[in-house]
């Protein structure tokens, strides 16, 4: 087994006190991602461009012009967002394999501090999907047993940084996708607030659900990075008010509602592991329910699916071979969706936002674990907990959608390990636009084992 | 292409599912007519120019 995995903020400590370099980092890195090719985390990695990149950003700290704390820190990109110098395929087999030339907004924020765009990691194909056992280079393993799933869509992410080949890596989360994947391989996730982070350059699943995020191994590694997500963009109308980020300190005494009931059903390891997770962080909080869950579930699918037909309208008219059967079976249920219904579930989207916001009392931060069992089997179709038997896609995204159907700042943090040895995550969710002090609200439970 | 005799029956048999799973859910909680729906629409959001 190799040392042990570097988070972001020590390799940035390291490289400015001088005691590695960028290229001793990446070829640590490709080492790595060699040793645990068994997880099928990289869809492009190309070691001649990044040690490129990496010579580039010592010559850079050797002449004192170093760009950013992360100037020559290795990031890994989910194969949704455009990188100019790999392909972006989107784990579709549509797509052709050769680089455009073209960043995503987030992509060049980071390239141009420096840091290095290490290579494309695997997906859920086109994102429609939460267990990455769909995709054209086949399914991802999870880093803490291989029998396991990833979950996904971005479960090449997460992987690559739960098995410690980068510090950290970049998802997009249209119902849980940065969430799900951090959750199951025992890494941080964050969702930015809808509107927060620009999603150019990002291929889209849903339009109005779509956010980009981090993954990484700390709090203080997405603190570190969620800066080059925030902010107005004016390629994405969306953050057209979007606020840059700005470190905020915690409510003194965060009033955390635990959500529980019906829709909201866990198994029981994991219900226990998140309220020892909050009543170890001194959270004041209340177990609290939300009626309708099923109806504001049907909305939140209605839309996916609606925007998701929409966008691949054309490919899929000219070309739905080029999906996998289960993907082109969700597109062709989209076309099917009325556009009064599209229209009901923007109506029932405004409530649920109006319900969570003003109608559940006053609160800080909603806490739910962020998967309801730990990471399930590859080949396992169905799970059981709480008296629910459910399909194990949708049991990946049992916790998630809420936050995208209603835009909320998330976060996944892990808090103990299953009596099988894999992770168990809590997820908070925050405020429209409190994302800075929803991560410090998160401090108050991470490491609290 | 689109015609569903091209669709596999299990194919068929998912759209079915989440159709129902979303008309179901739907039809579960109806809304008064004046009820504004979500869409966000900021029209001096497209007053800038493109980079």
């Amino acid at each position: 087994m190799s040392p042990k995995p570097e988070t972001v903020t020590s390799q940035a400590d390291a490289l400015a006190k001088g005691s590695t370099t960028s290229g001793d980092l990446i070829r640590t890195a490709l080492r790595r991602a060699e040793e645990r090719a068994d997880l099928n985390a990289f869809v492009s990695l190309d070691s001649d461009v990044v040690l490129d990149q990496a010579r580039a950003s010592d010559a850079r700290r050797s002449a004192g012009t170093t760009l950013s704390p992360i100037d020559g820190v290795p990031v890994a990109i989910k194969d949704n967002y455009l990188t100019r110098d790999f392909p972006t395929t989107a784990c579709s087999r549509a797509l052709p394999r050769a680089a455009i030339g073209v960043d995503a907004t987030v992509v060049a924020n980071l390239r141009a501090a420096g840091a290095i765009i290490f290579g494309k990691t695997n997906m859920h194909e086109w994102a429609f999907g939460a267990t990455n056992t769909t995709s054209s280079i086949g399914p991802t393993r999870n880093p803490h047993n291989t029998d396991h799933i990833t979950g996904g869509s971005s479960g090449g992410s997460a992987a690559a940084v739960a098995a410690g080949i980068v510090g950290a890596a970049l998802g997009s989360d249209t119902g849980g996708s940065v969430r799900i994947p951090s959750a199951a391989c025992g890494v941080y996730g964050f969702k930015p607030t809808y509107g927060r982070a620009s999603r150019h350059g990002v291929l889209p699943l849903s339009w109005s659900l779509d956010a980009p995020g981090p993954i990484a191994r700390s709090l203080d590694d997405l603190a570190l990075l969620l800066p080059f997500f925030l902010g107005s963009d004016p390629n994405d109308t969306a953050t057209a008010q979007a606020t840059p980020f700005e470190k905020q300190s915690a409510p003194d005494s965060p009033i955390i509602l635990n959500l529980v009931g019906e829709g909201l059903e866990r198994s029981e390891e994991v219900d226990l592991a998140v309220r020892t997770a909050l009543n170890r962080g001194g959270a004041s909080m209340k177990d609290t329910t939300i009626p309708h869950l099923r109806s504001f579930f049907a909305a939140w699918e209605a839309i996916l699916h609606v925007e998701a037909s929409s966008y691949h309208e054309t490919l899929l008219a000219d070309a739905p071979a080029a999906f996998t059967s289960v993907t082109r079976a969700h597109l062709e249920a989209g076309r099917q969706i009325t556009a009064l219904q599209a229209m009901q579930a923007q109506k029932l989207r405004a409530c649920f936002i109006e319900l969570l916001l003003n109608g559940l009392g006053e609160w800080d931060a909603l806490a739910l674990p962020t998967l309801p069992v730990p990471a399930p089997k590859h080949g396992q179709d169905r799970q059981s907990f709480g008296g629910r038997d459910v399909m194990t896609q949708d049991s990946m995204t049992w916790f998630c959608w809420p936050g995208n159907l209603a835009g909320l700042p998330c976060i996944s943090l892990p808090v103990e390990t299953s009596t099988n040895g894999l992770p168990i995550s809590m997820m908070l969710m925050g405020r429209p636009g409190k994302d800075e002090s929803l991560l410090e609200i998160a401090y108050q439970f991470d490491n609290v084992r | 292409m689109n015609n569903p005799e091209h669709l596999t029956e299990d194919q068929q048999k998912r759209i079915k599912a989440t159709l129902a799973r979303i008309r179901g859910g739907l039809a579960a909680m109806p809304q008064p007519p004046s009820a504004e729906p979500a869409h966000v629409f900021h029209p001096e959001s497209f007053n800038v120019p493109k980079t």
